[in-house]
């Protein structure tokens, strides 16, 4: 799905194929009538296309399998639930959440996936860590963190699913717009300037989880699924024993001269 | 293999090589893969590195089918990935343990990386370091954070891997692919993740029809219905 903004459109594309499907809402009178609309998020739970539809100031939900127009949510204002001019939206389906980057509002509203309905806002106008100033993209890592392009502080946001900042990323001169988290790989990526910049997310945020599995590749022989197998066994072991210290440090010698 | 080499006075290094010779038995292609390990006390630092390099290499060249090869190639980078999982894994299993012996703090740089990185950046062999044992919200973090990869110039372009203003992008887990909407060039790029970020196709043009683009902003990726 693209949101096609310049036209007030939203395309669908078949990515193996490489061609276009429809149009979405072309310039069709009445509720559907998008203004700008600049983020696109699918909450594969709920079966919801979200649309940032940002210069209507709402939120607006298709059906994923019809692609209908089910209903939209919010309206121009700063309270709770209310937007001005909201850009990106993330999903977090483990905790049933939408996440938005209510942009003119300087703030993230998290919102219920289930009823549309407002949980909490993370941010205020601002330079300090945890302040915001113009967020744009927004994405969701694997363990619910949510990463915000803090679009005119230069920076990369990241805050617990419970809105408490952990940390920043400096993006150096160019204005942050996109940012998307791929889970198998454990890449964090943002669009600034002119370019797409890719960072390792463990770099940045400390225990990233990566959920990559070697052994569910294509060309993945069996020897290699039960190595996989063997080696979370003896790291969820390790993880659950609270004398991590008794490993010796002759059994690490060990085990690397093997290698 | 054990070498022990003393850099200056404020770093030594215990360097363990190990090559790593291993032959598929399921297939024909032989395969050769190298790691080497190198621990660095730094006694300026208070810290252990541990840092190690993962080199593999699939050997093609009886095979003359493009298929056969690029399969080839590809169940070559597997391994190496599965390698670079095993030995971070390993290090991360070490890691911890490290952290309560030393009492400061532990980095572990490598030249490979965690997981698929390495097959993704095999090209970057730059040093990366991971600082652990860190308290999380620590701004410490971000000095060490750095810079993966850039895809595009500096200056903006509509060449093939260039941009003008690019704002929405979304990674399709599925297919190893990142979407970068393109936005003032009126396109959608298609990144493959796995070989360095290489273009794959562009999706769309400049226009107001539909199927063409004009300043496309958000992406999303519905892998059920294949859109």
């Amino acid at each position: 799905m693209i949101t096609d903004t310049g036209n007030n459109r939203v395309q669908a594309w078949s990515l193996s194929e490489q061609s276009f499907l429809s149009c979405i809402s072309h310039r069709l009178s009445g509720d559907l009538e998008l203004f700008n609309p600049q983020g696109i998020a699918i909450d594969n739970h709920h079966h919801h296309i979200i649309i940032a539809d940002t210069d209507n100031h709402r939120l607006v939900f298709l059906s994923l399998i019809d692609l209908s127009l089910l209903f939209s949510i919010g309206q121009q204002g700063s309270q709770p639930g209310e937007f001005y001019c909201p850009s990106d939206i993330a999903i977090d389906d483990d905790r049933h959440r939408i996440i938005v980057s209510d942009t003119y509002n300087h703030r993230v509203q998290v919102l219920s996936s289930i009823d549309g309905s407002f949980l909490f806002e993370i941010g205020s106008k601002g330079v300090q860590p945890c302040e915001i100033n113009y967020p744009q993209g927004v994405c969701v890592d694997n363990q619910g963190r949510v990463i915000v392009a803090d679009h005119y502080n230069r920076r990369l946001q990241s805050f617990t699913h419970e809105g408490h900042h952990i940390s920043s990323f400096d993006c150096g001169n160019g204005f942050p717009y996109g940012v998307a988290f791929d889970e198998h790989r454990g890449f964090i990526a943002f669009t600034a300037g002119d370019r797409v910049h890719v960072i390792g997310a463990n770099q940045w945020l400390a225990d990233t989880e990566f959920t990559w599995r070697p052994d569910l590749h294509r060309h993945a022989p069996s020897w290699m699924k039960q190595a996989v197998s063997t080696m979370t066994m003896i790291r969820s072991l390790v993880d659950d024993c609270s004398a991590m210290s008794m490993i010796p440090n002759e059994l690490l010698f060990e085990i690397f001269s093997f290698l | 293999m054990l070498c022990v080499s003393l850099v200056d006075d404020t770093i030594s290094s215990i360097m363990f090589l190990s090559p790593i010779q291993y032959k598929h038995t399921h297939d024909r292609y032989p395969l050769s893969l190298s790691l080497s390990l190198s621990l660095s006390l730094s006694h300026s630092l208070n810290a252990i590195i541990i840092a190690y390099r993962l080199e593999g290499h699939a050997s093609i060249e009886h095979h003359h089918h493009h298929q056969e090869q690029e399969d080839a190639l590809e169940r070559g980078a597997v391994l190496c990935s599965f390698v670079d999982w095993l030995v971070a894994s390993l290090l991360r299993c070490v890691g911890v343990s490290l952290v309560s012996r030393v009492c400061g703090c532990v980095s572990i740089s490598w030249t490979g990386a965690w997981t698929l990185e390495n097959l993704f950046c095999l090209s970057l062999c730059e040093r990366e370091t991971l600082e652990i044992g860190a308290e999380m919200g620590d701004d410490t973090l971000d000095r060490d954070a750095r810079i993966k990869l850039s895809i595009g110039t500096v200056q903006r372009g509509n060449d093939d891997g260039q941009f003008c203003s690019p704002h929405g992008l979304v990674f399709d887990h599925h297919r190893g692919l990142l979407l970068v909407a393109d936005n003032s060039n009126h396109r959608v790029q298609v990144f493959s993740c796995d070989d360095g970020c290489s273009l794959v196709s562009k999706l769309g043009e400049e226009g107001d029809q539909p199927g063409q683009l004009k300043h496309p902003w958000g992406l999303a990726i519905d892998h059920d219905h294949d859109h």
